[in-house]
């Protein structure tokens, strides 16, 4: 063993150098203790054996900075003494000395003090390993919770299905939580979205979630087996079933969990949920820009064996925006120190409801950050938004669509295709100056009808009678009167203005109204044909 | 949205091919981004518009803004290919005489 010996009396010392040389020790020599120190905070030892009575720094003080410097193993202190004081003896105890050795030096003793110190090192050592080995196992272990949660508890949906479109956001807390999510598309039309969190934190609460997530796979695949006849399980059945399934053993196990489905049918136009104790859903309607927030229908499963599932259903329109999160994102700090709340978070969202779901998500993940202080990573945080588009398909004569950005085409392939009907006798040139015109109107609703919003519901209506081909755009927002539009510069020095005037001239008859809440632009041309 | 320069032809002028089917609203910024570089490749341009099959108000805009940016440096700017509906458009608010229009990139280089 490599071992430090302080001493400023080179006599004393130089016998107990030997006695250490001859037991094969390598043996480091410092004559006072500010030496001793010195050599210490360069090299860590093992074993030092210091001499109480020393000039500079005598050895008590030594033993205190040992013991007051973070080391990564044990340093064993022997202090060498003539003292044989009890008092002295337990004040060097309690100043971080492990043992004695007591002058005139015995070689028999000093022998039976080394074994001593070597057993408690060795010990030491051993501990210091399994706790490292612990550790590794601990870490091992938030890794594999941390995968488990990446690739089997949370698959959120697609980012776009025929109905919806979808963006989410999860941040655990500790590497691993109990927050899922999953999804089920059912044809082209219907898809289910579901979000849950189990109580606690790490890997047993991922196990619980992903075991809940697996349940519900069994339920719905055994409801539809069941029921063919029947058609898709309702949201209700679904969890009932589940209830069945899990309820018994959550209770057995000490846990809950909150749970959130929702069916998202683009035919009905309808959202069906099931709440049991998640955070309400926030719904910001396209058409109002108010955002509400819906009640949860049930206590979390776990709570009760006999709880009887009930569903709600909210109409939707092209546009809405619909929010799942985790309390993690409802307990935020405020700057005011407020936690942020459900309504509050509705609140927030209102201003927000338009824009493209990655910068809205953007824009929660900054108000996260700006609700965290200091070392405070925050609780479990997953928040899923969904924009409901609809299907998007013409029904009843009318397409009804969320404008954002790229749906401009859309309004145009519509109206295409009703004027392209040849019993209408409109030329190549009529159709495309047609389409030019609520090319103009349409822009114009998206670009001004909400300021600095990115996104509009807008329902178009083409149809062809008595005489005329019209074209309706009904819309919410701002108040516009085309006929007020000033007349364009046509010399190249200005780069807009034309809007209007172009709508003018590509139609026969441009018309605005207000009808209760919303604008109407109506766009009418003359049917040359038989129709 | 991408905008293809061609070599610059007979040392005069580069050619740029817009490479979308339509120029409006919807994809004007991204117009904008893909012009920007390239107006500093050359003082003579022209654009050959003949995959752009339809263009909105917004979309001349963003000629009309490459126009008056180009000619401030002392460059000229025609505009070749056009499709019959764009061409409309141009027409309807008398653009037909502030641009130069070509029948053919060919044509808009050879004068």
């Amino acid at each position: 063993m490599r071992i430090l010996v302080a001493d400023d009396d080179e006599l004393s010392a130089e016998i107990l150098i030997q006695s250490l040389r001859s037991m094969n020790h390598d043996v480091v020599f410092a004559s006072n203790g500010a030496e001793a120190w010195d050599l210490l905070q360069k090299e860590p030892f093992r074993l030092v054996i210091l001499d109480w009575m020393m000039p500079e720094m005598d050895g008590m003080e030594v033993c205190r900075s040992i013991r007051a410097m973070q080391a990564n193993s044990y340093t064993f202190i022997i202090l060498l003494t003539g003292r044989t004081d009890r008092k002295d003896r337990l004040e060097a105890l309690e100043g971080g000395a492990d043992d004695f050795l007591t002058k005139p030096l015995d070689n028999g003793e000093l022998v039976a003090r080394l074994n001593v110190a070597n057993r408690i090192l060795e010990t030491e050592e051993a501990v210091r390993r399994t706790n490292r080995e612990l550790q590794h196992a601990r870490q091992k272990e938030i890794e594999l919770g941390a995968t488990i949660q990446k690739r089997l508890l949370y698959t959120p949906p697609p980012r776009t299905t025929n109905a919806i479109e979808t963006a989410s956001l999860s941040i655990p807390s500790q590497h691993v939580d109990g927050d899922f999510c999953d999804f089920f598309t059912h044809g082209d039309n219907i898809v289910d979205v579901f979000v849950g969190d189990v109580m606690g934190k790490g890997v047993p609460a991922a196990m619980v979630g992903a075991g809940v997530k697996s349940g519900l796979q069994r339920c719905m695949i055994s409801l539809l087996t069941q029921t063919v006849q029947a058609g898709l399980p309702s949201p209700d059945c679904l969890i009932q079933k589940l209830d069945e399934l899990v309820c018994a053993e959550l209770i057995d196990l000490g846990t809950f969990l909150t749970l959130c489905y929702a069916r998202f049918d683009s035919l009905t136009d309808t959202l069906t949920y099931v709440n049991c104790g998640h955070p309400k859903i926030i719904l910001w309607e396209s058409l109002t820009g108010i955002s509400r927030l819906q009640d949860t229908t049930n206590v979390p499963l776990g709570f009760s064996d006999s709880e009887s599932y009930q569903q709600h259903s909210v109409k939707l329109a092209p546009g809405d925006l619909l929010l799942f999160y985790s309390d993690g994102v409802t307990d935020l700090k405020l700057p005011d120190g407020k936690r942020l709340g459900m309504a509050k978070f509705a609140e927030w969202v209102e201003d927000r409801g338009d824009l493209p779901l990655d910068e809205f998500l953007s824009e929660v993940e900054k108000l996260r950050t700006d609700g965290l202080t200091g070392t405070d990573t925050g609780d479990d945080f997953t928040c899923v938004v969904i924009r409901y588009r609809g299907t998007e398909v013409v029904r009843d004569g009318v397409l009804r669509l969320w404008a954002d950005q790229g749906s401009l085409r859309k309004v145009r392939n519509y109206v295409k295709k009703v004027a392209s009907d040849p019993a209408l006798g409109f030329t190549p040139e009529e159709i495309s100056a047609l389409l030019l015109g609520v090319q103009e109107a349409a822009s114009n609703v998206v670009r001004h009808s909400r300021p600095n919003h990115k996104g509009i519901p807008i329902e178009v209506r083409a149809i062809a009678e008595n005489g005329w081909f019209t074209v309706d755009l009904l819309y919410p927002g701002d108040h516009f009167d085309p006929q007020d539009a000033p007349e364009p510069v046509l010399d190249g020095t200005r780069e807009g203005g034309f809007g209007i005037s172009i709508i003018k001239k590509c139609v026969d008859e441009v018309a605005y109204q207000v009808v209760g809440d919303q604008n109407l632009m109506t766009l009418r041309k003359r049917v040359n044909g038989l129709e | 949205m991408t905008i293809t320069p061609e070599s610059i032809q007979n040392g005069r002028a580069l050619v740029l091919r817009v490479n979308a089917d339509s120029l409006e609203t919807d994809n004007v910024a991204a117009f904008r981004t893909a012009m920007n570089p390239l107006l500093d490749k050359s003082a003579h341009f022209v654009i050959d518009l003949s995959a752009v099959e339809f263009m909105d108000s917004t979309g001349l805009g963003a000629m009309l803004s490459c126009l008056r940016g180009i000619k401030s440096k002392g460059g000229t700017l025609r505009l070749c290919s056009l499709s019959s509906e764009v061409k409309q458009l141009f027409e309807m608010v008398m653009m037909d005489r502030v641009f130069e229009i070509f029948d053919t990139p060919e044509a808009a280089l050879a004068k």
